[in-house]
């Protein structure tokens, strides 16, 4: 059963939700961290780096073997992170979050991997340019040919993720070759012949992350479409706004969601032209029969929303995410960004009494507040104050123009924002040039894309 | 940030990786032999004229006995014995790309298994038995001579 806290708001809100943004962006390095450095602690155990010193040689040797332990356990980590499990929430706060630190670790790892082969070649340079070579060929050796081509596979689909905007569909269906590296890399550093044969912990421990990581790999690619719960809705009504938004509306064919306000969900519309799994923000109320969405086309699969027709079945997966007013105060500054007003939509609808809340709606130009009217009818006659911002004629949201439009930034407990990730960034850093604890600033950042 | 230093880093890493497999490649080594007469302070050239000097030499052997192998115990003066052979690898030391440090523990000592398996990290390749060839001094309990102890003295 989950606890309680009656105290802080005057209602039932389960206690995780209490804890500060930061106490999870803590709880998640701290797990990052763990990870990571208990394979590097073993190989200093049983290989201590004071052994090397005073040679050039076995030190770019030794920083090698150490880049490929490092490297290993930071792919595994951000395979794991790549699952979507509760777990990672309650870890790393909300799916977001853990989907950043996967990006992060995942490029990380690419990088120092990339110099794992580089470092253990140099004590061969000294021999000769040919041994040098040939040690990178690896002689016939199947373990280090499989570190070789987990490696070309992995910078492979690094370069494409990183450097190629591909089509979503085929962006995921080369993001899984990566299991193919995983595999590749988990041969190699199991059955390479080398010190590690000599650290049976070690090789244990690389033995237990291999284990994790493919069946990392196997819950997303295989079996997660089996395994998780998924509620049927059907579509409802769907039309278009305008600027490239579509309004739609889903009923429950059994169960109701149960959602938070400001949550989003995976929007699975099987039998269709739409291919893969989406992300949305729920915009309706919490707990809502009916679940509103509003989508942007981006030019991928769901630019094909329209050709639905009402009465498609959709399955939801989720909900996700923790970007709630009850992560903050009771005076509270909402900044929406475009079509990242989905989730305020929600927000509005659900807001308690006690709260105290100006929203700010950013668009490019008026007409494309597209969303307003749906904005003011949630917000009804709660405490909310609307501030459309049109960049076009008041320019570039900062904390300075925010000031010019008589905000007192010092009245607020905490700011939410939702939006481009430039803006995002942009305001973050702003805010906490003027002081603000980075654990006041709530932002809503999704995609499993770096680019997203 | 993060993409700018993955762009960086493959970058550079293939570079150096391009570039030493055609240098290693294109202007590969001939043999193992002609690497240590062309560009090694090289006991080959004393292999070479090995047959000269024991013909020239008719004074000056020593013995290879184990007492006088576990004499050359150290990082400047480094024999091993490999499979009833005795090697002198002292110049070679320097080179060795797992380092020094792995192999002056052995030095004056048997250190078979040691080579065979890489202390436990697997097998040496065949050019690495080749090139250790090149600084046999002969087999334990037999006889070698200074020219072959000492190569610079025969150059």
């Amino acid at each position: 059963m989950q606890k309680t806290d009656t105290k802080t708001h005057g209602e039932k809100v389960p206690i995780l939700e209490l804890v500060s943004s930061s106490m999870f962006r803590h709880r998640g390095i701290t797990a990052v961290i763990l990870f990571v450095v208990l394979p590097v602690l073993l190989w200093f155990w049983y290989a201590p780096p004071w052994n090397v010193t005073g040679s050039f040689i076995p030190s770019v040797k030794y920083l090698g073997q150490v880049f490929g332990v490092l490297g290993f356990s930071l792919f595994t980590l951000a395979l794991l992170l790549s699952v979507r499990i509760p777990l990672l929430e309650t870890i790393f706060g909300d799916l977001a979050s853990a989907y950043r630190f996967h990006q992060t670790l995942g490029g990380l790892s690419v990088i120092i991997l990339a110099f794992h082969p580089v470092f253990l070649l140099v004590p061969y340079l000294q021999l000769s340019n040919t041994e040098a070579a040939l040690f990178f060929l690896s002689n016939g050796d199947v373990a280090k040919l499989a570190g070789l081509a987990g490696l070309f596979v992995f910078e492979g689909a690094i370069i494409l993720t990183y450097f190629f905007r591909l089509p979503y569909h085929l962006w995921k269906t080369t993001h899984r070759f990566l299991g193919l590296a995983f595999l590749f890399g988990a041969y190699h550093a199991i059955f390479i012949s080398g010190a590690i044969r000599t650290m049976p912990v070690l090789q244990w421990t690389f033995i237990a992350f291999s284990v994790v990581g493919l069946l990392a790999v196997l819950y997303r690619v295989v079996f997660h479409r089996a395994v998780v719960k998924r509620s049927p809705y059907r579509i409802a009504s769907i039309e278009s706004l305008g600027s490239s938004v579509t309004h739609l509306v889903l009923e429950p064919l059994k169960e109701p969601l149960v959602f938070r306000a400001g949550q989003f969900v995976y929007l699975n519309f099987r039998g269709t032209s739409m291919r893969d799994e989406h992300p949305f923000s729920i915009c309706s109320r919490e707990n809502a029969n009916k679940l509103v969405f509003l989508s942007k086309s981006l030019g991928d699969d769901t630019s094909r929303f329209l050709h639905l027709k009402p009465g498609t079945r959709v399955e939801i997966e989720g909900p996700y995410g923790r970007f709630s007013f009850r992560n903050g105060g009771k005076r509270q500054l909402w900044i929406a960004g475009g079509i990242g007003i989905t989730p305020f939509l929600s927000l509005a609808a659900s807001l308690p009494e006690g709260y105290n809340v100006d929203c700010y709606y950013v668009v490019s130009q008026e007409k494309q507040a597209i969303a307003l009217p749906f904005l003011k009818a949630a917000v009804s006659d709660r405490p909310i104050r609307i501030r459309l911002w049109d960049t076009s004629r008041s320019g570039i949201m900062t904390t300075e123009s925010l000031e010019k439009d008589n905000i007192d930034l010092s009245t607020f407990d905490d700011f939410f924002v939702c939006g481009p990730v430039p803006m995002m960034k942009a305001l973050q850093r702003a805010f906490v040039r003027r002081g603000f604890h980075p654990s006041r600033i709530h932002s809503e950042v999704f995609g499993m894309r770096p680019d997203s | 940030m993060l993409r700018r230093t993955v762009l960086i880093s493959l970058f550079v890493s293939w570079s150096i990786l391009t570039a030493i497999l055609l240098a290693g490649l294109v202007f590969r080594d001939r043999s193992v032999s002609s690497l240590a007469v062309d560009n090694i302070q090289t006991p080959l050239k004393n292999t070479i004229t090995r047959e000269e000097s024991q013909l020239s030499n008719t004074g000056g052997t020593t013995p290879l006995t184990s007492e006088e192998l576990a004499r050359h115990n150290g990082s400047n003066d480094c024999w091993l014995l490999i499979d009833s052979k005795v090697y002198n690898v002292t110049e070679y030391l320097p080179r060795h790309p797992g380092g020094v440090f792995i192999i002056t523990p052995f030095c004056g000592k048997d250190a078979s298994i040691v080579f065979q398996t890489k202390n436990g990290e697997g097998a040496h390749s065949s050019r690495a038995w080749d090139l250790l060839h090149l600084y046999s001094l002969g087999d334990l309990n037999g006889t070698t001579t200074q020219e072959r102890i000492d190569p610079t003295r025969q150059l």
